[in-house]
């Protein structure tokens, strides 16, 4: 299949099966929503090392939210349901209600049939040593907790649901500058209600394939993928291909991996051969890694 | 949704107690066979009432017209749900049973008249609107919850209570003994503030009643008492500065 001169290879992204919250983060400005957000969502981008994978989703409207304050939706996966909760209470402690005029809410409901509660406020009101203050509104329950600003206030819980991590595609060019900026391009395209790309930028310079020459390690980089090996190992790229990044996308259904791969990828294509982009592929591990398969060319068709 | 209208047929001036009507709707017990008090008599609802329309116990959306009935314990009880009193809501509305230990338990009391006296006792949780004033002792022994009063309010408001939100929008009543919520011992003055809470509560009563919504959206500072001091009570009372 070729898309604009770009090769797009016959093979899949291979994801897996996750925990994810979805979470709205309010506050006096969006800039302050932005802090709140990106602190939250720092140090999350893989469950390799960092126990959760979390983003930001978007930005919601201040008519849109239940406090009328420009709002931040963040997406938040882990691979347990215990799991999920630690670093969501975590993360909601130490990074929001320690933002200036932040506020937090549940981003989801209990309508989906596999949703289960998640504690937010019903753990940080603590921090209000007694002087927390609870209120339940349209039969939701809200905590406030009084702090040094004036009033942190939390939805009780959240709801989390079945999530995949892992939708991914890679992007093969001629050059370091050329595969950055399609990268550029393709981020800012999948970027879209029900999905998060949890690396920096939503690009991925270190690719991993599971398991290591080293005992200790679960994951080492994917050689096959590594411009500067080609003739060393086994290699998967063309020989003009000089650098790969790769975007790999996290989303609360398989649709919406689907949706913002093809929007991703479509960008890239975009560009074209004429701006050094060979080819796009995927990366999987032969079907053991997850139940989630999305062929790119079925994706492209 | 599925909404339950009583429009009052008795007799002028007779006071009804709506006291056993949150007990009813638990029941499978008809609801035009739940005897009210009224007056001194025992008298079926069905006889005091003309009902329209039909009962959804899963969402339950009463209304309840007045007419010349003096209600009293109206919404006593109340666990969920809505009730909307057209006219005036009566004295000891939304409290409790004799002996009971908690009033209100949720839900929403929207009363477009004026309230009387002893409003909100032992309320526990949910939320009361007031279109108009309430008598004296409003929101007396709450536990929690809310309630909205949108003009003028009486003497001892909030005693003893231990927890709860006030929010009062007008002004003490005219001829009563009213001590101003900033010289009364009872509350303690936490300053004024501007709170995601109070834009929340805002916009939920907004929905819920333009009218309070529209006074409520005016105000961008509340003023801040906490009390009943005389229980060591965590109560608060707003009001718009």
């Amino acid at each position: 299949m070729n898309n604009n001169g770009v090769h797009i290879e016959d093979t899949f992204a291979e994801a897996f099966p996750m925990k994810v919250a979805r979470l709205v983060i309010t506050a006096d400005t969006p800039a302050w929503a932005q802090h709140a957000a990106v602190a939250m969502t720092g140090f999350a981008t893989s469950v390799i090392a960092c126990g959760c994978e979390a983003g930001i989703e978007g930005t919601i409207d201040k008519k849109e939210t239940i406090d009328g304050r420009p709002g931040i939706s963040v997406l938040l996966f882990a691979m347990s349901d215990s799991q999920l909760a630690k670093h969501v209470k975590n993360r909601c402690s130490q990074c929001v209600m320690t933002s200036p005029t932040s506020a937090l809410f549940s981003g989801f409901s209990n309508q989906h049939d596999k949703a289960k509660k998640v504690p937010l406020g019903s753990q940080l009101r603590y921090f209000g040593d007694g002087w927390q203050i609870s209120k339940v509104i349209d039969g939701v329950r809200y905590w406030r907790i009084p702090v040094m600003e004036g009033e942190f206030l939390c939805a009780d819980h959240t709801w989390q649901r079945p999530g995949i991590g892992g939708g991914n595609f890679l992007i093969l060019a001629r050059s370091r500058a050329q595969a950055l900026h399609a990268a550029e391009k393709a981020t800012q395209a999948a970027q879209g209600t029900g999905v998060i790309m949890p690396f920096p930028g939503g690009v991925v310079r270190s690719g991993s394939k599971v398991g290591s020459k080293y005992p200790a390690l679960i994951a080492s980089t994917n050689d096959a993928f590594c411009p500067t090996l080609k003739g060393q190992v086994k290699t998967a790229l063309p020989n003009d291909v000089a650098s790969v990044l790769e975007i790999v996308i996290n989303g609360i259904d398989e649709e919406s991996i689907r949706s913002a791969m093809q929007r991703g990828i479509n960008a890239v294509c975009q560009l074209g051969k004429q701006n050094g982009i060979i080819a796009i592929s995927a990366g999987n591990y032969g079907g053991k890694l997850g139940p989630h398969h999305f062929p790119l060319r079925k994706i492209m068709a | 949704m599925n909404r339950l209208q009583l429009i009052y047929k008795g007799k002028t001036g007779t006071r009804v107690s709506l006291q056993p009507l949150a007990h009813a709707l638990l029941t499978n017990k008809p609801l035009e066979k739940c005897l009210l008090l009224a007056g001194t008599d025992d008298a079926p609802l069905g006889d005091l009432f003309t009902i329209k329309g039909t009962l959804d116990k899963d969402a339950v959306d009463i209304t309840i017209d007045v007419g010349g009935a003096h209600l009293w314990h109206a919404g006593a009880d109340w666990q969920r749900g809505t009730l909307r009193i057209n006219g005036e809501g009566g004295d000891y509305l939304a409290g409790g049973s004799a002996g009971a230990t908690r009033g209100m338990r949720g839900g929403l009391i929207h009363v477009m008249g004026n309230g009387g006296n002893h409003i909100g006792d032992k309320m526990n949780r949910g939320i009361i609107l007031i279109e108009g004033s309430v008598g004296r002792a409003c929101g007396k022994r709450m536990l929690g919850g809310t309630i909205v009063v949108a003009k003028a309010y009486d003497t001892h408001i909030g005693h003893a209570m231990r927890r709860g939100s006030i929010f009062l929008l007008g002004t003490p009543q005219k001829n009563t003994t009213t001590t101003p919520l900033p010289q009364d011992p009872r509350f303690t003055d936490c300053g004024a503030h501007d709170l995601p809470f109070l834009q929340m509560m805002t916009r939920a009563i907004d929905t819920l009643s333009p009218t309070l919504g529209k006074t409520l959206h005016k105000t961008r500072n509340w003023q801040r008492y906490a009390g009943d001091s005389i229980v060591a009570g965590k109560g608060e009372i707003w009001l718009p500065t």
